[in-house]
C-alpha cells in the first residue's frame, strides 16, 4: 500500500490562517511596506520581490543577500542575508502559531 | 514515496477518465490526445468508399491541424466535457456530410464524411445586400466542407477568422482539408448571433437568459442543432434529420452517452421544437436534404418569463395572451415551465387549470403534465405526497404511467438527491404495470452506486428481479463491476462476472478493461496480465484503452521492463501508443531509478510525433531528481517554462528540494517564483512547501547531512 498523503496546507485551517490573515505591523514593517496590515505571505512576497528589483543578491553568491539601509531595518539589522533564512526572519515580526 | 503516490494518483486519474470512454481516449494536451488516429478512422469509417465524393479528402492529421489552430476546442472543462465536445462535434458534421442510408453496410451512421460539396446543381447563395461579404463574380457560395458553410455572409467572416480570403477563394474550402476542416470549427467556436456558440453550449458556459429558457431551450445536444439550422429543423418535433444527428451522436458516444439520455429526451420533448426569435433571418441552409423553404410561423411567438411567483398575477399575464396567441403546445408549455420555476406546485396546477379553463383550444399532453411532475420531484417533501397527487391528476386527465412518466420521475427524483423516494416510486410503478426500461434502470443504478452499499445495491437488484421481473442487462453489469473495482473489491467483481455470464451475456473490451483497472489500482500486475491474457483467449480485441490501462498497471507493479514490450506489440495492432502510455511507462521505470532510460523515451515519444504533457515532463522531472540527475532535471525545468509547463505539487516538491540540498536556494526561488506566476499551485501551497524544505535544510545543515 501506498503511504498516506500529507495533508495539504489548505486543509489545515489553522496553518493557513497563519499566513494568509491580515496581522497589524509593527512601525518598522509598517514604514518599509507602506500600509499598516499585510498577511504573513503577502509580507514574504513584498519583501522578496524588493529584493529582486533592487538588485540586492550578491552578483558572486545569488543565495545571498546584501541588504540595504531599507531591508536592514526589518531583518535585525543584518548587512548580509541568506535566502534560506529570509522566511524565518520575516516571521519573527508576526505573531506565533497557536499551538 | 509521497510524491510518487501523487503522481500516480494523476497518471490514475486519466486512466479512470480513459475507462470510461471506449470511443474516445484522452490524457489532457491536444486534441490529438482525445482522439487517436484509429478511432478517428473507426468513426468515420466509410468516408473513403469509392462511392464517396470525399474518398481521401478528409484525414486525421487535416483535422488535428486544423483543431490545435482553434483555443478551447477539445481542450476546455473536464475530460468528459473534451470528448463530449468532439463527439458533438463529429455527430454534427457527420449529419452533414452524411452518404449513409438505412441499409447501409454497417448502418446510416458509419457513413460520416462522405460528402465534400453540395450535390446537385446548386444556385450561388450569394446575399448580395450585405455589403460587408460582397460576393465575387462567378463564384458560387454552396455547401463545403464538414458543416457545409453555405452562404457569402458565412463564407466571409469564416475566411477573415482563419486568415484566408474565402469570399474570393471559396472553392479551397472543397480542396484544402484542412481549411475546410477550420471553416467547420470556425462555425463551431463562434456565436452565432443571438444563439451562443455550439462550442459554448457543449462545454456548459452558456447560461441561458430569461428569453432562451421562455424559448424552450436549455443547455443540451438539441440547442447546437437549433443553432446550426434552427429555421429548418426545429418547431417541428421529432423529425428524420434529428434523429439522425441524435443518431451519429449515439454511435461516437457509444454506451457512455456523455450528454445524459435525459438531455437528448428532453430534446425531443421540448427543446428541439421551439426556436428563438431571429432578428436576421440567417439559417445556415444545408442542402440536399431540405427544399427552401421558409422558416415554420410558430416561432414567431413573443417569448415571455415569469418573475413573480403570485398566481393571479400569472393569470393576468395569461389572459392579456390569449387573444394574440394561437393554441400552440410548445408555446404553453414553456410558459408554465417559466411559471413553474418561480411558483409552488400548487399554484403551478393552478395556473394550468386556468389555462385549460380560459383557452379551450389548448390540449396539453404528456409533456406539459411532465412539467408538473418534474415540479413536484423537486419540490421539498418528506414523502412522495406531491408526486403522487401529480401522477393521479395526470392519470384523471387520460396520461396513466408510463415508460416516459417513469423515466422523468426517476430522473428527476435522482437529481433533487431523493434516491429512497426513487427506489419507492419505481416499485409503485411496476406494480401498476409501468417497470422502468433499460436506461432508466441503470440510471437509477449508478445513482444507487454512488451512495449506498454494495450489499444493499445487490439488494434492490435482487428485489426488482425477484418481485418484477426486471433483469439488469450488459450495462447494468458494467455500472456494477466498475464501482466494485473503485472500491477496490475485486472479489465482488469476480461474483459479478460470473452472473453476468449467467444471464447469457459475454463481457465485452469495456468491461475487460473495467476489471483490468481495478487490479491496476492494486498494482497486481500478475492480475492485470492475466485480464489480458482472458481477453485473448475470449477472443475480445483489446482497444486503446486496454493497453493503456496494461502498461500503467504492471509499470506500476514494477514490472516496467514487460509493459516496455507491449509498445511493440500496440505497433502490431495497428495502435500508435499516446501520451497516457509513454508516460504510465516513464513513470514505472523511474520508480525503478531508471531515470536516464525514462529520458530517453522521451526522445523516442517525441520522435513519434507523439507530443508530451504536463503529466509527462512532471514524472520525468520527479524522476531525474530522485535519480540525482539534478543537470538533467534544470535542463528538463528549462523546457517546460519554454512551454508554459505547469508544474504538479509532487515534482515542485522534490526539485525544490533537490535544489535546495544542492545549495541552490536562488534557483530554489525562481522556481517557486515561476510556479507562483504560471499558476501552477495556489501561492499558499507554493510558499509554504518553500518554508518547510528550508526549515529542513537547516535542521540537515546543523546535523552536518546537506552539502
Amino acid at each position: 500500500m501506498l503511504p498516506r498523503m500529507k495533508k495539504a496546507i489548505t486543509e489545515n485551517p489553522k496553518k493557513l490562517s497563519n499566513l494568509i490573515d491580515l496581522v497589524n505591523l509593527p512601525s518598522t514593517l509598517r514604514d518599509f511596506l507602506g500600509q499598516s496590515q499585510i498577511s504573513r505571505l503577502g509580507c514574504f512576497m513584498r519583501v522578496w520581490s524588493y529584493i529582486k528589483a533592487n538588485n540586492l543578491q550578491d552578483p558572486n553568491n545569488k543565495n545571498v543577500v546584501n541588504c540595504d539601509d531599507k531591508l536592514r531595518s526589518i531583518l535585525l539589522g543584518k548587512p548580509r542575508v541568506e535566502l534560506a533564512e529570509l522566511p524565518t526572519l520575516i516571521k519573527l515580526h508576526f505573531p506565533k502559531e497557536p499551538k | 514515496m509521497r510524491i510518487l503516490a501523487l503522481i500516480s494518483l494523476c497518471l490514475l486519474s486519466i486512466l479512470g477518465a480513459l475507462a470510461v470512454s471506449p470511443t474516445l481516449s484522452s490524457g489532457g494536451g491536444g486534441v490529438s490526445s482525445l482522439i487517436s488516429k484509429a478511432e478517428f478512422e473507426q468513426m468515420l469509417k466509410h468516408r473513403n468508399d469509392a462511392a464517396c465524393e470525399g474518398n481521401g479528402f478528409y484525414t486525421y492529421e487535416a483535422f488535428i491541424a486544423a483543431a490545435d489552430a482553434f483555443d478551447g476546442f477539445g481542450t476546455t472543462g473536464d475530460n468528459d466535457t473534451k470528448k463530449r465536445e468532439i463527439a458533438a462535434f463529429f455527430a454534427q458534421t457527420s449529419h452533414e456530410t452524411t452518404g449513409g442510408f438505412s441499409t447501409a453496410p454497417d448502418g446510416p451512421y458509419a457513413w460520416g464524411y462522405c460528402c465534400v460539396t453540395e450535390q446537385g446543381d446548386p444556385p450561388d447563395y450569394c446575399v448580395a445586400d450585405i455589403q460587408q461579404y460582397p460576393c465575387t463574380p462567378v463564384k458560387k457560395y454552396f455547401g463545403r466542407g464538414p458543416f457545409q458553410i453555405t452562404y457569402n455572409y458565412n463564407y466571409g467572416p469564416a475566411g477573415i477568422a482563419i486568415g484566408i480570403d474565402l469570399l474570393r477563394l471559396p472553392d479551397l474550402v472543397a480542396t484544402d482539408p484542412i481549411i475546410s476542416f477550420k471553416t467547420a470549427l470556425w462555425f463551431w467556436m463562434t456565436p452565432q448571433y443571438p444563439k451562443p456558440s455550439c462550442h459554448d453550449v457543449i462545454t456548459g458556459r452558456w447560461t441561458p437568459s430569461a428569453a432562451h429558457l421562455a424559448a424552450g431551450l436549455v443547455p443540451g445536444y438539441g440547442v447546437i442543432t437549433n443553432i446550426i439550422n434552427g429555421g429548418i429543423e426545429c418547431g417541428r418535433g421529432s423529425n428524420p434529420l434529428q434523429e439522425d444527428r441524435i443518431g451519429f451522436y449515439k454511435r461516437y458516444t457509444l454506451r457512455t452517452v456523455p450528454f445524459p439520455a435525459s438531455s437528448l429526451l428532453k430534446n425531443r420533448q421540448a427543446v428541439v421544437q421551439s426556436e428563438i426569435p431571429n432578428p436576421l433571418p440567417k439559417p445556415h441552409r444545408f442542402p440536399n436534404k431540405t427544399p427552401k423553404k421558409n422558416p415554420p410561423q410558430t416561432s414567431k411567438l413573443p417569448t415571455i418569463s415569469f418573475t413573480s411567483p403570485s398566481l393571479s398575477d400569472a393569470k393576468t399575464l395569461f389572459n392579456s395572451l390569449i387573444n394574440s396567441t394561437p393554441a400552440d403546445l410548445k408555446f404553453h408549455n414553456s410558459l408554465l415551465q417559466s411559471y413553474a420555476a418561480v411558483s409552488s406546485l400548487d399554484d403551478a396546477t393552478s395556473l394550468l387549470r386556468h389555462m385549460t379553463k380560459t383557452h379551450p383550444a389548448f390540449s396539453p399532453d404528456h409533456s406539459t403534465y411532465q412539467v408538473l411532475l418534474t415540479k413536484s420531484c423537486y419540490s421539498p417533501d418528506p414523502n412522495l405526497t406531491a408526486v403522487r397527487k401529480t401522477l393521479n391528476l395526470m392519470a384523471a386527465e387520460g396520461f396513466p404511467p408510463d415508460k416516459a412518466t417513469t423515466d422523468v420521475a426517476v430522473r428527476s427524483l435522482c437529481n433533487a438527491g431523493r434516491l429512497e423516494h426513487a427506489v419507492e416510486l419505481v416499485k409503485e410503478f411496476c406494480l401498476k404495470n409501468s417497470p422502468p426500461d433499460s436506461v432508466t434502470y441503470n440510471f437509477l443504478i449508478k445513482h444507487l452506486c454512488r451512495t449506498r452499499t454494495v450489499s444493499s445495491v445487490n439488494g434492490f437488484i435482487k428485489e426488482m428481479r425477484e418481485s418484477f421481473a426486471v433483469k439488469p442487462d450488459l450495462v447494468s453489469y458494467t455500472i456494477l463491476i466498475d464501482n466494485v473495482c473503485n472500491r477496490k473489491n475485486l472479489r465482488e467483481a469476480t461474483r459479478l462476472l460470473g452472473l453476468l455470464s449467467e444471464d447469457g451475456f459475454k463481457p465485452d473490451c469495456y468491461v475487460y478493461n473495467i476489471v483490468m483497472k481495478g487490479y491496476c489500482m492494486l498494482s497486481q500486475g500478475s492480475e492485470v496480465l492475466w485480464v489480458y491474457k482472458k481477453m485473448k483467449e475470449e477472443g475480445v480485441e483489446p482497444d486503446m484503452v486496454t493497453y493503456n490501462t496494461l502498461i500503467f498497471g504492471l509499470s506500476k507493479s514494477g514490472r516496467a521492463k514487460e509493459a516496455r514490450k507491449f509498445l511493440g506489440v500496440m505497433a502490431e495492432m495497428g495502435l500508435s501508443p499516446d501520451e497516457v502510455t509513454y508516460t504510465s511507462l516513464m513513470n514505472g521505470m523511474c520508480r525503478e531509478g531508471n531515470a536516464s532510460g525514462a529520458l530517453e523515451l522521451l526522445e523516442e515519444m517525441e520522435a513519434k510525433g507523439c507530443s508530451p504533457n504536463s503529466c509527462t515532463y512532471n514524472t520525468l522531472l520527479h524522476g531525474l531528481c530522485k535519480a540525482k540527475l539534478l543537470g538533467k532535471a534544470i535542463e528538463l525545468y528549462g523546457v517546460m517554462k519554454a512551454g508554459d509547463v505547469k508544474l504538479e505539487t509532487g515534482s515542485y516538491g522534490t526539485f525544490l528540494r533537490t535544489l535546495c540540498r544542492n545549495g541552490r536556494v536562488a534557483e530554489a526561488y525562481e522556481v517557486f517564483d515561476y510556479a507562483v506566476e504560471s499558476k501552477s499551485l495556489k501561492d499558499v501551497v507554493a510558499y509554504s512547501t518553500l518554508e518547510s524544505i528550508l526549515k529542513w535544510l537547516k535542521k540537515a545543515k546543523e546535523q552536518g547531512l546537506a552539502v
